[in-house]
């Protein structure tokens, strides 16, 4: 019988996970219904922590797309990307292209806090939630045969 | 690996940004005091 290792992950905020995360890499893909049950979308503007390669942090307040009922949060790669070379460029132009990771997320007051007051890196992952799960959607393309419409087997 | 993060992110630059209506305003601590650093 195979040897089964559980899988571990570390886990980096104190607080508890929260969402299901996709980084949607489709700029064709805009995703307004959700990839998992076809339900509209919602929006939910929160703070996504990323960090960038080597020693920055971002918190950065922004709209994502939201599905209540899957607990699926998506943020578009191109967005993300662009704001963090727009970023970048005008403050450290030496982390352009460098490579970065979405954490997870902050709750608001603690976002505004850091906003308004000195926030240490220990006091920022106090108040992170790690997503639950990080999830990919691929495409699946071409013809497929719509079994219903088939005459039944004799 | 959690305790190595930390330590050897002593030096962190933390930053606290905000997307409104596609404008990305960042805000930046500098001596206590919180700095608009740019409008993208």
């Amino acid at each position: 019988m195979p040897n089964r290792k559980k899988k571990t992950t570390t886990q980096l905020g104190k607080q508890p996970p929260r969402y299901r995360f996709f980084l949607n890499p489709y700029e064709d893909m805009r995703f307004t219904r959700c990839p998992q049950c076809d339900n509209k979308m919602h929006q939910r503007k929160l703070p996504l922590v990323i960090h960038v390669d080597p020693m920055q942090v971002l918190s950065l307040n922004k709209t994502c797309r939201y599905c209540p009922h899957c607990d699926l949060l998506i943020a578009h790669q191109d967005d993300v990307e662009h704001f963090l070379a727009s970023f970048f460029t005008e403050e450290k132009p030496e982390v352009v292209g460098n490579d970065y990771l979405v954490l997870g997320t902050l709750d608001r007051p603690a976002w505004k806090r850091g906003t308004q007051q000195q926030m240490t890196l220990q006091e920022m992952l106090e108040a992170l939630h790690d997503f639950k799960e990080v999830v990919t959607f691929k495409l699946t393309g071409g013809w497929v045969r719509d079994e219903r419409k088939l005459p039944a087997k004799k | 690996m959690r305790g190595s993060f930390l330590q050897k992110s002593e030096g962190v630059d933390i930053t606290f940004l905000d997307e409104t209506y596609g404008t990305i305003v960042a805000l930046k601590h500098e001596n206590g005091v919180n700095n608009s650093l740019c409008v993208i």
